[in-house]
């Protein structure tokens, strides 16, 4: 833009060239022509508009550093140049929004899918521990010590094979985690029974209770379906025929190994001798380990 | 003359914090000499306007960025002569011969040079004009800036971008030329 200072200091006299003074006082006697009024108008206006435009320029940089830093703006706080028209302001914001935007979409939806991917563990666990599955694994601990009684095989296959109404439909996915649960709660019911008398005798009588609340659970769809996905000895049994003998002393397949052992008794006191010992001989096979009383073992050893 | 004393230079500064007088009183002090430095070259009246507004637009534009490390007169006369040689490029027709003649004597001249009282006088002097117009474009830049503005050798190498043994010869020859043409 500039040019450097020549090395030679103007001040000293430079180097005269001949002639150069006769030139020089005939040349200063040419008409010394001026520029013309309209020209220093121009450019006088030209200056006087630079200037305006300069100080219009420093007013919009200092309202620019004194306002308040606009929101989403880290790159360029306060800038001094000019401050961008609101347009490009308005076209920034946009853009910010749809970014955060779907960044929540997507934590909201991977915390949704997480959140069913967990629930059946996580829900079924109370609910089949709560009521469906003590019942449900009693039943099958029953049936499991129970006698093969010829009452299922008895039963019409329609019967057999049709679920109950609430089982109609495909179970829900959530029905089997509980289904498996309630199916891991009866066999250690069973290993427990084996091993102790006792506690089948107390699993028996809840049976008792719990076949009292047959009607409650068919009205409990999550019992229905808990039900339904096994062939329930309960459903089996109620779709049975009734059996020739007595009511009191009939084979129930429902009945726990100490009530049918009380049935057998009471065929003996009835004197329904060959009865008792088929149902006795039958009862011993099905419980081969089951500790017999001292009268029926006794009644059993006679031919 | 040392460019941190120049009152040119001092002036410009002025003008470029937002001193609108500074620059007037800049612009007074070398309207005149800038204009006819461009006249004599170009010997075109509306080139010369041209040449001399955008002259200054140039000053104008660049107040910001100016730095006082010539003479403010060296750098005025620079911009001038790179405007006159990129318009040369642009091969517009200069006016010469006798049209240039007839241009420069049409320009207005003051009552008291008119060569009724001084016919002799008037004849030398159109002779000087007539001959500094045919002389090549390098020395009649290099004569101008050295009878106009009294340059130094090293001011007009560093206006026109030569060396200064070559502005000294160039100034050699049109000062030879000048003298025979005023001699016959």
């Amino acid at each position: 833009m500039t040019t450097p200072l020549p090395p030679h200091d103007p001040r000293e006299p430079d180097e005269t060239l001949p002639g150069e003074a006769e030139l020089a006082a005939l040349y200063r006697q040419l008409p010394q022509h001026e520029p013309g009024p309209a020209l220093d108008a121009a450019v006088l206006r030209a200056a006087a508009q630079a200037l305006e435009t300069d100080g219009a320029q420093r007013t919009v940089a200092v309202e620019r550093r004194k306002a308040p830093r606009e929101r989403g703006d880290w790159v360029h706080p306060k800038p001094a140049t000019r401050a961008a028209p609101a347009g490009s302001a308005r076209k920034l914001r946009p853009r910010w929004l749809v970014g955060l935007s779907s960044a929540a979409a997507l934590v909201l939806a991977a915390g949704l899918a997480w959140r069913m991917h967990e629930s059946p563990r996580t829900e079924s666990a109370p609910v089949a521990s709560g009521s469906v599955a003590p019942a449900q694994a009693e039943a099958t601990a029953a049936a499991s010590n129970a006698p093969a009684s010829p009452a299922p095989a008895a039963a019409p296959p329609e019967q057999a094979a049709s679920p109950p109404p609430a089982a109609a439909p495909p179970a829900p996915m959530a029905a089997r985690p509980r289904r498996t649960v309630a199916d891991q709660q009866a066999a250690s019911a069973v290993r427990e029974g084996r091993s102790t008398g006792a506690t089948l005798r107390a699993a028996a009588e809840a049976n008792a209770q719990a076949g009292s609340e047959t009607a409650a659970k068919a009205a409990n769809p999550v019992a229905a379906e808990a039900a339904a996905g096994t062939p329930s000895m309960q459903a089996t049994m109620a779709a049975a025929p009734a059996p020739p003998a007595t009511a009191d002393t009939a084979a129930n397949a429902g009945d726990t190994p100490a009530q049918e052992l009380d049935k057998i008794r009471q065929l003996f006191a009835q004197g329904h001798d060959d009865e008792a010992q088929q149902r006795l001989a039958a009862f011993r096979h099905a419980h081969p380990q089951w500790k017999l009383p001292p009268e029926l073992q006794a009644k059993l050893r006679q031919p | 003359m040392d460019a941190a004393v120049d009152p040119d230079a001092m002036l410009m500064l002025a003008y470029a914090r937002g001193d609108l007088a500074a620059f007037e009183a800049l612009y007074a002090r070398h309207r005149g000499m800038l204009y006819r430095f461009l006249l004599r070259s170009v010997r075109d009246p509306h080139r010369s306007d041209e040449l001399f507004q955008e002259t200054w637009s140039r000053v104008i534009s660049a107040r910001a960025r100016y730095q006082p490390q010539a003479k403010f007169s060296t750098w005025l006369l620079q911009i001038a002569h790179n405007l006159m040689i990129d318009g040369a490029r642009r091969q517009r027709p200069m006016v010469d011969g006798d049209e240039a003649e007839t241009a420069l004597a049409n320009l207005a001249t003051p009552e008291q040079d008119q060569p009724d009282h001084a016919l002799s006088e008037f004849e030398r002097r159109r002779g000087l004009q007539r001959a500094i117009e045919q002389l090549p474009d390098e020395q009649r830049t290099a004569v101008l800036l050295r009878l106009e503005q009294e340059l130094s050798l090293e001011e007009i190498a560093a206006v026109t971008g030569a060396g200064r043994e070559t502005v000294k010869s160039r100034l050699r020859y049109a000062m030879t030329r000048l003298r025979e043409v005023l001699s016959e």
